[in-house]
C-alpha cells in the first residue's frame, strides 16, 4: 500500500519542553486516520509542524508523497496538496462565505505567479468554490458575511475553503468541538460522505472516540507529545497504556471503583 | 593630540551615553511592560526642560525646588497619559501600531502646546553647578559630571525598585505574562500607568540635564528621541536594563567617533542606516535576552 | 443595476469637473489641487495600512524621491518634465520594490521602524544636500538636493506644458486642476480596481488572519510587496506632480506634521477603504488651508481629531457611511437598488 505522508522522529521543543517527542507513524494513502489523546498531548502541534504553519518541527523528517516537506514553506506545502482546519475556528471577517472559500479556491491552486498575472480565469475559481460550498451545504447563505456566522457554519466553512484547494490529503483539527449533538452527526455524516465520494485521504484529531473509532480505517494515541500506541482502533482502545494515559496509573483501581 | 581627541571622545561617549541610557530606560520599561512604543518620550523630555526654565525664571524659585518639584509632576504626567488615554486602546487590543500612533498624537499635542506657551525662540537653562573639573590635559564641566552622577543614581535607583520593591516585581511580572498577572491579583491597569510615569521621571531627568548642555527649542526633545529610537531597536526592543545601557554607550561612542571625523550633516543618515542594517540582520535586536 | 455603485462618485465627480466653469475662485482651485494631491498621498498610504497592516512610516519620504527626482532630472540635466515624471514615478516603483523585498522579511513591526529609519535617514540626508550638484551649478555651490532651502528656490523646477498651455499653480492655475483631479481620478481607480481584484482578496485575508490565509496557499511576502510597491508608485506620482505645479520642494513635506496630517486623513477616513480617506481628504486638508498661519494650532487640532478617531470613532468615514447605508436600507427597503 501507498504511504501519503510519513512522519520520522518528529520532535518541536519550544526552549526545554518537548511538545512531540520523536513522533513517528506513516499513514497510508485512501483511509482515514484518526489521532486521539489526552488534552496538552500535542495533537494540534503534529498538524501545526506538519504544516509548518506557525512552525516546522525542530527535527525529524515529514514526508509526502515520498518528497520531504519540513523544510518548505506553508504555502507550499499547501500547493502540494494539504489543507488543514483549525480548532477553534478562524474566519476572514471582513469577507463573505462565498469570498472565503474563493481565498482557498484561487491561492490553494496558484502556483505559479505567472499563472496569477497572464490567463486567469476567474470562472473556474468561482465553479470550485461554489462546488465546495454545495459540498458541505451552506451555498444558501454564499453572500452572507462570516461576522456574525454560528459556529457551525464556522465549521463547515473551514471544511468548504479546504476542499477549494484541492488536497490529497485532508487534515481535520477537532472538527466538532463545542457544537450541539445534532450539529455533531451532522459533521460526521458529511466527513464520511466527503471520504466516500471525492476518496481524499482523511487525518482526523477528536475527543469523541464513539465517532473516531467507528470511523478511523487506523488510529494513533498521543500522550505527553509521545506516540503511546497506533494500529486498528479495536486494539488500540483496549491497550493497557491507551486506558492509562486516559485514566492514570491507578487505573486499574478507577476501573474496579466504577464497577462497584 | 591623540590622547587629547580619547580623552574627548569618552567624555562625550560618557556624556551622551547617560542622557540616552535615561531616555532608553524608559522606552523599554514600558516596552517590555505594556508592548508599545511610547512616541510621547521625547516630548516629555522637552517638557522637563520647560518645566524647569519656567519655575526659575518666570517662578523664580530655587533652582533645586524646582527640580524636586519635576519629579512627581513628570510622574503625573505618565500617569496620566497612560492610565487615561493610551489605557482604552490597550484594553481594546489594539495594536502596536495604533498606541504608537496615539502616543505619537500626544507628543505632537504636548509639543505644540509649549510651541504656543513659550514661543519658539532658542533658550537657555543654566547650569546648576558652574565650574569645570581638569584631568590632566582634558576638562569635563562640573554639569557633565552630574549628568553621569545623576543618571548613575536615577539607574541604581530604578534598578533597585524593579528588583526589591514589591511594585517592581509586579512589573517584572505584568511584563513576563499579563494574563498570569490578572490571576495573582496584581492591579494591571495600575502597573502600566506607574511603568509610564516612571518613565516620564527618566524623561524628564535626562531633558532637563540635557537642556543645559544644549539650547533648549520645543522639538528637541523629538530629536533626542530620534537617539532613543536608534538605541533601542539596535539593542533589542527586549533586552533589559543591561542590554540597554550597554547599547546607548555604543551608540554615544559611535555618534561621537563618527562626529569627530565627518561632517556634522552626514552622521544621523549613517546612525540610521546602521540601525536599517542591524534590523535586517536581527530584527529583535542586537542583545535580546531570552 | 451594477453600473449604479458608480452613482454617487460619479455625481460628485461631475460637480469636480465644472468647478472651474462656475465658480474659478484661485484659492479654491489650489485648495482643491492640495487636496487632490494629497488625497492620492493618502489613499496609496492606506494601501500599505488599511489593507495590510503595514505601517510604512517612509510613505513621505517615497513622495519625496518622486518629488526630487522629479526635480533633479529637470533642473540638473534638463529633462523635459512630462519624461521627468513619468522616469520619477519609475524610480520610485522601483525604489519602493527593492525596499519592501528587502524590508518585509523582517516581520511587519521590524518594517515600521525599519521605514522609521528610513525616513528619518532620508530626511537628514535631504537637508544635508546629499553633495555638490552635477554641471555647472554644483560648481557654483548648488547642493544635489538643495539642502535645507530644496530645489527650485532660486531657479524654479520647470512645470508641464501641453503646447502653449503651462500646468503649474502659478497664475492660471485651470489647467493644473484639471490635471491633478484627472491624475486623481486615474490613480483612485487604479487602487480601487486592484483592491477589488484577486490581490485584494489575498490582502483582506492576511490581514484578518495571517495564519488562516497562509494555511489556503498565500505567500505574504508577495502580496505584502505588491501593495507596497504600488503604494511607493502612487505617493512618488503625486511627489512629482507636486514638484513641477508648485515649482520648488523643500524637506519640510517629509516633516512630521505632514506624517501626522496624512494618519489623520486615513483614520478619520476609515482604515481599509478607499473612498474614506478621499473624502476626509477633502474635509481635513481644507481645515488645514483655514489654519493656515497658525502651524501650531493646527498640528494639535490635527492630533486631536486623530486621537478622538483613535479613542472614539475606530471606523472613521467610512463605517459612518456604511452604518448609514445599512440604516437607510432597513429603513426603505425599496430603495435597494442604490449601492453607496
Amino acid at each position: 500500500m501507498d504511504t501519503i505522508l510519513e512522519c520520522q522522529e518528529v520532535s518541536k521543543f519550544f526552549g526545554d519542553f518537548a511538545a512531540l517527542d520523536n513522533v513517528s507513524f506513516s499513514v497510508p494513502r485512501g483511509i482515514i486516520f484518526g489521532i486521539a489523546g489526552p488534552n496538552g498531548a500535542g495533537k494540534t502541534t503534529l498538524f501545526n509542524v506538519i504544516t509548518c504553519n506557525p512552525f516546522p518541527p525542530s527535527s525529524g523528517k515529514v514526508i509526502f508523497n515520498g518528497e520531504e516537506i519540513q523544510e518548505l514553506k506553508s504555502y507550499e506545502i499547501v500547493h502540494r496538496g494539504i489543507a488543514r482546519t483549525f480548532q477553534t475556528p478562524v474566519i476572514f471577517k471582513n469577507l463573505t462565505y462565498f469570498k472565503s472559500v474563493m481565498v482557498g479556491s484561487i491561492y490553494g491552486n496558484l502556483t505559479n505567479l505567472k499563472h496569477n498575472v497572464f490567463g486567469f480565469d476567474r470562472h473556474r475559481y468561482e465553479k470550485k468554490a461554489l462546488e465546495s460550498l454545495e459540498r458541505v451545504g451552506i451555498t444558501s447563505k454564499k453572500d452572507d458575511f462570516t461576522q456574525h456566522a454560528s459556529l457551525y457554519d464556522l465549521k463547515l466553512l473551514m471544511i468548504a475553503s479546504a476542499l477549494a484547494t484541492n488536497p490529497s490529503l485532508l487534515c481535520l483539527d477537532e472538527p466538532v468541538s463545542g457544537l450541539t449533538d445534532h450539529e455533531i452527526e451532522l459533521i460526521w455524516e458529511l466527513i464520511s460522505n466527503i471520504y466516500k465520494d471525492l476518496g481524499i485521504t482523511t487525518i482526523i484529531i477528536e475527543h469523541i472516540m464513539k465517532f473516531l473509532m467507528n470511523i478511523s480505517d487506523e488510529v494513533i494515541i498521543l500522550n505527553f507529545g509521545k506516540v503511546v500506541c497506533k494500529g486498528m482502533p479495536k486494539n488500540v482502545a483496549n491497550d493497557e497504556e491507551v486506558i492509562k494515559c486516559y485514566l492514570g496509573d491507578e487505573y486499574k483501581r478507577v476501573l474496579k471503583d466504577m464497577e462497584r | 593630540m591623540l590622547v587629547d581627541d580619547f580623552a574627548g571622545i569618552l567624555i562625550s561617549t560618557l556624556v551622551s551615553g547617560s542622557i540616552y541610557s535615561l531616555m532608553v530606560i524608559g522606552l523599554t520599561m514600558i516596552f517590555e511592560t505594556i508592548q508599545y512604543f511610547n512616541f510621547a518620550h521625547g516630548t516629555f523630555f522637552t517638557f522637563g526642560a520647560y518645566f524647569i526654565w519656567y519655575l526659575i525664571n518666570i517662578s523664580n524659585l530655587n533652582y533645586l525646588v524646582a527640580i524636586l518639584l519635576l519629579l512627581p509632576t513628570s510622574f503625573i504626567l505618565g500617569f496620566i497619559m497612560q492610565r487615561f488615554i493610551v489605557q482604552s486602546l490597550v484594553e481594546r487590543e489594539a495594536g502596536h501600531i495604533i498606541l504608537i500612533l496615539a502616543t505619537f498624537c500626544i507628543g505632537v499635542v504636548i509639543e505644540n502646546v509649549i510651541l504656543i506657551v513659550f514661543g519658539g525662540r532658542l533658550k537657555r537653562l543654566p547650569y546648576l553647578f558652574e565650574g569645570y573639573i581638569t584631568f590632566g590635559e582634558a576638562t569635563m564641566s562640573y554639569h557633565k559630571l552630574l549628568i553621569l552622577i545623576t543618571s548613575t543614581l536615577l539607574l541604581v535607583i530604578f534598578t533597585f525598585i524593579l528588583y526589591k520593591t514589591k511594585r517592581g516585581v509586579a512589573m517584572r511580572a505584568v511584563a513576563q505574562d499579563r494574563e498570569a498577572s490578572y490571576l495573582v491579583g496584581i492591579n494591571v491597569k495600575g502597573i502600566y500607568a506607574i511603568t509610564v510615569g516612571l518613565s516620564s521621571i527618566l524623561a524628564c531627568m535626562g531633558g532637563w540635564l540635557m537642556g543645559c548642555l544644549l539650547f533648549i527649542t520645543p522639538t528637541f526633545g523629538g530629536d533626542m528621541l530620534s537617539k532613543g529610537f536608534i538605541v533601542c531597536t539596535l539593542g533589542g526592543r527586549q533586552s533589559g536594563m543591561k542590554g540597554s545601557v550597554f547599547t546607548s554607550y555604543l551608540v554615544a561612542f559611535i555618534e561621537t567617533t563618527l562626529m569627530r571625523y565627518m561632517p556634522m550633516y552626514n552622521v544621523p543618515p549613517i546612525l540610521f542606516l546602521i540601525v536599517i542594517i542591524g534590523l535586517l540582520i536581527k530584527p529583535e535586536g542586537l542583545f535580546v535576552r531570552t | 443595476m451594477k453600473n449604479l455603485q458608480y452613482f454617487f462618485p460619479l455625481i460628485i465627480l461631475g460637480i469636480l469637473l465644472s468647478i472651474p466653469l462656475i465658480a474659478p475662485n484661485p484659492f479654491i482651485l489650489q485648495l482643491l489641487i492640495s487636496i487632490f494631491i494629497f488625497g492620492q498621498v493618502s489613499e496609496s498610504w492606506d494601501l500599505g495600512m488599511g489593507y495590510l497592516g503595514l505601517f510604512n512610516f517612509g510613505h513621505l519620504a517615497f513622495f519625496a524621491i518622486g518629488a526630487y527626482t522629479s526635480g533633479i532630472l529637470a533642473l540638473y540635466f534638463g529633462v523635459s518634465p512630462w519624461l521627468a515624471l513619468i522616469l520619477s514615478s519609475l524610480l520610485t516603483f522601483i525604489i519602493g520594490l527593492l525596499f519592501s523585498l528587502v524590508t518585509i522579511r523582517a516581520g511587519s513591526f521590524a518594517f515600521s521602524l525599519i521605514s522609521f529609519a528610513f525616513q528619518s535617514m532620508f530626511l537628514h540626508w535631504v537637508r544635508g544636500g546629499g553633495g555638490p550638484a552635477p554641471g555647472k551649478m554644483g560648481e557654483g555651490g548648488a547642493t544635489f538636493t538643495g539642502g535645507t532651502l530644496g530645489l527650485g528656490a532660486i531657479i524654479p523646477i520647470p512645470h508641464m506644458q501641453i503646447g502653449s498651455i503651462a500646468i503649474t499653480t502659478g497664475i492660471n492655475k485651470i489647467p493644473a486642476y484639471y490635471f491633478t483631479l484627472i491624475l486623481f481620478v486615474i490613480s483612485t481607480y487604479t487602487m480601487y480596481k486592484l483592491v477589488n481584484s484577486r490581490f485584494g482578496l489575498a490582502a483582506v485575508a492576511l490581514r484578518d488572519s495571517r495564519t488562516y490565509a497562509i494555511s489556503r496557499g498565500i505567500n505574504p511576502l508577495t502580496y505584502n510587496v505588491i501593495f507596497i510597491s504600488f503604494s511607493t508608485f502612487f505617493a512618488g506620482l503625486a511627489g512629482s506632480t507636486y514638484a513641477h505645479l508648485m515649482g520648488v520642494i523643500s524637506p519640510e513635506i517629509i516633516g512630521w506634521s505632514n506624517l501626522v496630517l496624512m494618519c489623520c486623513i486615513v483614520e478619520f477616513g476609515g482604515l481599509g477603504t478607499l473612498f474614506g480617506p478621499a473624502a476626509a481628504s477633502f474635509l481635513i486638508t481644507s481645515l488645514t488651508y483655514f489654519l493656515a498661519g497658525l502651524s501650531a494650532y493646527k498640528n494639535i487640532i490635527i492630533a486631536l481629531m486623530m486621537l478622538f478617531t483613535l479613542l472614539l470613532w475606530p471606523t472613521g468615514l467610512a463605517g459612518a457611511a456604511s452604518w448609514f447605508k445599512s440604516w437607510f436600507l432597513k429603513k426603505r427597503e425599496r430603495f435597494k437598488w442604490i449601492r453607496f
